[in-house]
């Protein structure tokens, strides 16, 4: 899979999470997160975050990387 | 010169006027060509103001009214209310359309009441010695004096308080004395330039304004110019048209356009070219400004022309001689 | 003189309802009217000669509030004045007694007959004439060799109307629109007395004065001495048909005026209730560029965009774009294509070109212009109202107390309402200002903003934070709405949220550049204010918190109780003409048309038996995902209806390479456009001059489009549409747009009302229409939110990554002006080029200094996406540290610049805020100098392709 797409997915969850960190603990802002990959984001966006995810997800931070697990569930 | 005189009376009839109507604010409107009255009225409201006859919380009655003097530039029109108003909120002297009337919608909008000094400065006398007292100066529905202004070819010239019901020629003879040349007067102009002019028939009329209404002439303001029999009335009706198109505000087409073409009509009629025809033209053209204009720069021009042509009808008729022709 | 019955005319005043009845005696004839009716309109119904006279000249023109600008006394009749009749006994009447009343007409028309009453250009379009006509006037009796201005010169420096001062009549009708109508204040009266004249500015001409060319002034003439060029060049129109403009999301109503298939004009529709009667100069003037030369009316394909464009059949067109289409399917799967739909075609066209995306193609990789702009818009008010859409109508401004205008400039973008906003805030509104720059609204004649909020681009959250925290913490919330209208839960987490010492304006101060006593004072005035209103545009969306921003705005609405009644609301001034009506048509990825979405079954399942065919469940591709994709080499397939996303989306070099990717671009446009340089497969579109159809505009209202000529190509592009969708084996069979119009509305619940014989009734709707309201909604959210309570959303500020640097100092934000339109392809084929022929950067005079730029110089632009190179212009209007510039034209090469970082709900790119360094420099940048090379080399293929026999 492409560089171009992935490092756009990557920097489009890590900047969600910001924007979702303030709407209670932890865990909330982790299902907002989810939430809104499941409301928004596109089939082939889904499966790549999460072989992303699968593969280390080193550049995740850790709201979008819990989120990311809860969407593998 | 009840600025120059008796400034206090002017101020404290403001100050009622605008206490009664809940204004806080009155302004003085007055002409650039009195300087001395200008003087004179700032040094009377400073020590109005100083002896809190004016200001906030007057005299301790908890009322507030402020005065004060603005000086026109020089526009005949500003002495129509709605000018008047434009000019003291900075514009260009253009007449307003009315409705609204100033009552409602005045000065910055809000509601205003204009009139003249004589007006309020009567408001004083009235309220100390009662309507009934006022009312019994004068006659019929003229209540009250006037100060009368006498001048042009007159021998004694010169304001003279007055109440209403004297005739006009008891003015200029008794008071006035006749011309100053010595020769027969001729014609009277009366109310300003825009008043109509009357031929000696018409001088028994008393001064009042209905008297003067009922015989097409106007009171107006009481000023009163004499002419003997040098005069030539055909000069006179063109200048009355021409006095409006240097005055005219210009907005509205009677007055703006009407009053040129007033001019070279009338021109025409004293050149004799087609005289029957621009005698019929004129008249109709004194109509239409009469009934068209949007107040009564153009709407009372057609007064002292329309006398010329109904009461010196012979001045319009001479023949063209040489040096005339120009 | 015989009086034809005209179904137009003009009343001059509205009529009035009343159970009580007045009966006038005018001429001799009774009339009756109801109470309150004007004395004026009661005599226009009683058509007679007197009432066509001069006075009537004055009065008519009803955009203007009616004054009486002639007191006409007719010799022995009372005084008529114009007044409203309240009571029977005020009964004005004229006698009209031949001979007595008729000199005074004659009397007055002599005088305003500068020229000989015939005149050859107006030609019957002279309301003089017709008076003169009507008064019986045959020769001028002053003759003309009295004064005149017989030989004043024409001013026709404007490139669409002449001012020919020899004809005026100085009715002063010019000035009043001018000034009450469009807000502008560039005419005057010069002079006094029979000096008086006409003048522009301080009478240096149309063209070099502040005439913003609207028009108004055109129109509201009653001689040919404001006349449109084309008019004078081409005669009278002939007929007309009412139609929706297309430049912006005002929708002003006009009525084109042809001669057989030709517009000769487009006078604005004083029934089109978004614009009542006035517009702006784009959409009265510019619309040349549907007739331009550049108009491609066959369709072409090429195998590759490095050969020439080659002219075939409609049917080889479609055949050879769906053939590659479903090639590309096979090789890459289902979800490897895709389309654009357009914010400029029909709700109709629009609506099928998401159907044959979601139905033909079979995924959800549809998206539309409404991603670049107000995206957040949608995901904003959705969250916190429950519908993505404005909440009122452009009438409602004239009810506010307060209006806050934030990231909007309308005088420019939206200048229909910029002129009614001017007109209440006349009247005595107050206005607040959120901008960096120091727009026209701040400070124009007449107009001084109670307060202009400079903040930093990209602050905006702080900014709105920071209000709201002084709102709550001072006490100023409306307690009652709250309680009674929000879900109070959400409220509570809100308000301890917003009461953090964090927010409040002293310690924003810093982030935001606006002084804390001026926030305190601003959120004051609005808290305090009976009705307050905001208004807002892309200056909100266009940011990494576009969507946090909008849900602020909401915030503060809902806690200070501006929400459900006019002269209130939360108001996104949409900017294209169908913008709103692209997103309700279903084009975004996620939604089905309804704003319903995709993942629910059992909405799902009502289309799918609508169009029988399984829909995929799960969202598509938005538009900056499928750039992405294709650059991966995963998404190799586009149709794109009426977009340019070469030109207007952010960081061009990424959107060229993307687009070279692909190996079937399909285009549907009406000019090649610069995304047409990079197509396959390029059909010719029409423009909406020939489109029958519906826009639904900011105020969510539906108009219709009717059409005035037959498109150029042959085709409509709903037929298009259909066309290429039966070519892929998926059938559409519509033999008109009304149909279409029809199922929609059984398929969105929010449109169930809606048709075109209602449309005809009522001449627009503003969804939802349906049971509930079946005449539409003018104001939203009176008695119950679509979500039940209004919800707060925490907003936490998160800064933007892109920050100023040593490298990048200056911050870029984009905008647009009056004269062009978007990315230009209409307005740049017009003589708007006029006004602004290039795209300028403006900067800060301390930042040009230190820089050594002067006015005029060529400056590099550069930031990490890429750099170009512009003229300079030094002004005041932008704050140190702020540059600023427009997109109009392609090789300004403004987006090259931008760079993708984007909104983190929507992915709307964050144009306002880019981090750049500008430098003076002599040459035209390398990606410039690239471009021409492509576009030389582009221009020839479509020159070969249009001179090829068509196979």
């Amino acid at each position: 899979m492409g560089n171009a797409t992935l490092s756009s997915l990557i920097k489009m969850v890590n900047q969600i999470a910001d924007n979702n960190v303030h709407v209670g603990t932890a865990d909330d802002a982790a299902n907002a997160v989810a939430s809104h990959i499941t409301r928004f984001w596109a089939r082939p966006m889904k499966q790549q975050i999460n072989e992303y995810l699968n593969e280390g997800g080193e550049e995740l931070n850790d709201i979008a990387r819990q989120a990311v697990t809860q969407l593998q569930k | 010169m009840v600025m120059e005189a008796d400034p206090f009376m002017l101020i404290e009839g403001m100050t009622i006027a605008g206490l009664a109507v809940g204004a806080t604010q009155g302004y003085i409107y007055l002409r650039s060509e009195y300087p001395i009255a200008h003087q004179i009225l700032n040094e009377a409201l400073a020590k109005a103001e100083a002896a809190n006859l004016l200001g906030e919380n007057i005299q301790g009655s908890g009322k507030t009214f402020h005065l004060e003097v603005r000086l026109g530039a020089g526009a005949y029109i500003c002495g129509e209310e709605t000018s008047l108003l434009e000019s003291l909120e900075g514009k260009r002297g253009l007449v307003r359309a009315k409705p609204p009337l100033p009552a409602i919608v005045g000065l910055f909008g809000q509601p205003t009441i204009v009139n003249n000094v004589l007006s309020l400065a009567a408001v004083p006398y009235i309220l100390a010695e009662g309507a009934k007292a006022y009312a019994d100066y004068g006659m019929g529905r003229s209540l009250g004096t006037l100060p009368f202004q006498l001048a042009g070819n007159i021998k004694r010239g010169g304001l003279v308080e007055l109440a209403f019901g004297l005739t006009l020629r008891e003015l200029l003879e008794d008071f006035g004395g006749g011309t100053f040349s010595g020769r027969p007067m001729r014609a009277v102009q009366v109310g300003g330039p825009l008043g109509a002019y009357l031929p000696e028939s018409q001088w028994d009329t008393p001064l009042d304004y209905e008297s003067f209404a009922a015989v097409s002439a106007v009171l107006g303001h009481g000023g009163v110019v004499a002419f003997d029999d040098t005069v030539d009335m055909s000069q006179q009706a063109r200048f009355a048209m021409e006095f409006c198109v240097v005055e005219s505000c210009g907005k509205c087409t009677p007055c703006r356009i009407g009053s040129t073409r007033g001019v070279e009509v009338i021109d025409r009629i004293v050149n004799d070219e087609n005289r029957e025809d621009n005698l019929e033209l004129l008249n109709d053209l004194c109509d239409t400004m009469i009934d068209g204009s949007l107040c009564a720069m153009g709407g009372m021009t057609p007064f002292p022309v329309k006398s010329v042509i109904n009461h010196f009808p012979e001045d319009l008729h001479k023949p063209v001689t040489e040096d005339m022709a120009s | 003189m015989l009086q034809h019955f005209d179904p137009n005319k003009d009343y001059g005043t509205p009529a009035r309802v009343s159970e009580n009845l007045v009966t006038l005696n005018i001429d001799g004839v009774e009339v009756t009217v109801p109470e309150g009716t004007s004395v004026l309109r009661a005599l226009l119904k009683r058509t007679s000669t007197f009432l066509n006279c001069v006075p009537a000249i004055t009065w008519k023109h009803s955009a203007l509030a009616v004054s009486a600008q002639w007191k006409l006394k007719v010799a022995a009749a009372p005084c008529f004045l114009y007044h409203t009749c309240r009571k029977r006994h005020v009964c004005y009447y004229a006698e009209q007694q031949a001979g007595e009343t008729a000199p005074q007409h004659h009397g007055a028309v002599h005088l305003r007959s500068p020229a000989g009453l015939s005149d050859l250009s107006s030609n019957g379009n002279c309301e003089l004439q017709d008076v003169a006509g009507a008064v019986g006037l045959r020769e001028v009796r002053y003759g003309f060799e009295g004064n005149n201005h017989l030989d004043a010169k024409k001013d026709e420096s404007n490139p669409y109307f002449t001012f020919d001062p020899s004809k005026c009549i100085v009715c002063s009708r010019c000035v009043r629109a001018c000034e009450e109508v469009q807000g502008t204040f560039a005419l005057t009266i010069d002079g006094r007395g029979f000096d008086s004249k006409v003048a522009a500015g301080q009478d240096d001409g149309f063209l070099a004065s502040d005439c913003v060319s609207c028009g108004a002034c055109v129109q509201a003439c009653p001689t040919s001495t404001l006349m449109e060029n084309s008019v004078i060049e081409r005669g009278q129109p002939e007929h007309s048909v009412v139609t929706t403009c297309a430049y912006c999301g005002v929708g002003c109503a006009f009525k084109a005026e042809m001669k057989g298939n030709e517009v000769i004009r487009m006078v604005p529709f004083k029934d089109g209730e978004a614009n009542r009667g006035h517009s702006c100069v784009k959409g009265r003037f510019a619309f040349g560029y549907a007739t331009h030369d550049d108009r491609v009316t066959e369709p072409m394909i090429r195998d590759s965009i490095d050969q020439p464009w080659k002219k075939v059949s409609w049917e080889e067109a479609f055949s050879f774009a769906a053939g590659r289409i479903k090639d590309i399917q096979a090789k890459y799967g289902r979800e490897s294509v895709g389309g654009i739909t357009s914010s400029r075609c029909t709700n109709e066209e629009t609506y099928l070109v998401q159907k044959l995306i979601r139905a033909a193609f079979g995924n959800n990789n549809t998206d539309t212009c409404a991603r670049v702009c107000h995206s957040p818009t949608g995901y904003g008010l959705k969250t916190t109202l429950g519908e993505s859409a404005g909440t009122q109508t452009f009438d409602s401004v004239m009810k506010a107390d307060m209006v806050m205008v934030i990231g909007a400039n309308p005088t420019a973008a939206h200048p229909v309402f910029g002129s009614r906003l001017k007109r209440r805030v006349r009247e005595g509104c107050g206005l607040i200002i959120a901008d960096p720059r120091t727009t026209e609204l701040v400070k124009s004649p007449h107009i001084i903003a109670d307060h202009h909020l400079k903040l930093r681009p990209g602050t905006n959250v702080a900014f709105i934070n920071a209000m709201a925290h002084v709102v709550i913490t001072e006490g100023l919330e409306d307690k009652e709405f709250i309680a009674n209208r929000c879900d109070n839960t959400a409220y509570n987490k809100w308000r301890e949220f917003i009461s953090e010492e964090r927010h409040a304006p002293e310690q924003t101060e810093d982030i935001t550049g606006i002084p804390a006593a001026e926030i305190r004072s601003a959120a004051r005035l609005f808290a305090a204010a009976p009705n307050a209103a905001i208004f807002y545009g892309l200056g909100v969306t266009e940011h990494s918190q576009g969507s946090s921003m909008v849900m602020g705005i909401a915030n503060l609405a809902l806690a200070t109780g501006n929400i459900g009644r006019e002269g209130v609301g939360v108001n996104p001034l949409r900017g294209q003409n169908n913008v709103q009506g692209s997103c309700d048509m279903g084009s975004f990825p996620h939604e089905l048309p309804g704003y319903q979405h995709v993942a629910d079954d059992a909405i799902r399942g009502r289309f799918e038996a609508s169009w029988g065919v399984t829909l995929d469940n799960e969202p598509g591709l938005r538009i900056p995902n499928m750039f992405n994709s294709a650059i991966d080499g995963t998404f190799r397939g586009m149709y794109c209806q009426g977009e340019d996303i070469a030109q207007s989306d952010p960081n061009t070099n990424h959107v060229d390479q993307a687009l070279r990717s692909l190996d079937c671009l399909i285009v549907q446009d009406i000019f090649l456009n610069e995304t047409a340089k990079y197509a396959h497969v390029f059909l010719p579109g029409a423009s909406f001059l020939e489109k029958d159809g519906t826009f639904t505009n900011a105020e969510r209202r539906i108009n219709r489009v009717r059409q005035v000529m037959p498109p150029l190509s042959g085709m409509a592009d709903w037929e298009v549409t259909m066309a290429l969708s039966n070519a892929l084996g998926y059938e559409m069979n519509y033999s008109h747009p009304s149909e279409i119009m029809d199922e929609i509305a059984t398929l969105a619940p929010t449109f169930k009302g809606v048709s075109y014989d209602r449309l005809e009734e009522l001449g627009s709707i503003q969804w939802p229409c349906n049971d509930a309201a079946p005449e539409g909604t003018p104001t939203m959210h009176i008695e119950n939110f679509p979500i039940g309570l209004g919800n707060f959303a925490i907003t936490e500020y998160v800064a933007t990554e892109e920050r100023s640097t040593r490298k990048f100092p200056l911050l870029l934000t984009t905008g647009r002006i009056l004269s062009q339109y978007n990315v230009g392809a209409q307005t740049r084929r017009t003589p708007n080029q006029a006004w602004h022929d290039e795209d300028v950067l403006d900067l800060h005079i301390s930042d040009a200094e230190m820089r050594g730029i002067s006015d005029g110089d060529w400056v590099g632009i550069s930031s990490r996406a890429g750099d170009t190179v512009m003229r300079a212009r030094i002004t005041d209007k932008v704050q140190p540290g702020v540059v600023y510039t427009t997109f109009h034209h392609p090789g300004s090469g403004a987006n090259v610049v931008t760079t993708d970082n984007s909104d983190w709900a929507t992915n709307c790119p964050e144009y306002k805020v880019t981090a750049v360094q500008v430098v003076k420099v002599n040459s035209p940048s390398s990606w410039q100098q690239n471009y021409q090379n492509f576009d030389d080399q582009q221009q020839d293929f479509l020159k070969q392709g249009r001179e090829s026999v068509s196979q």
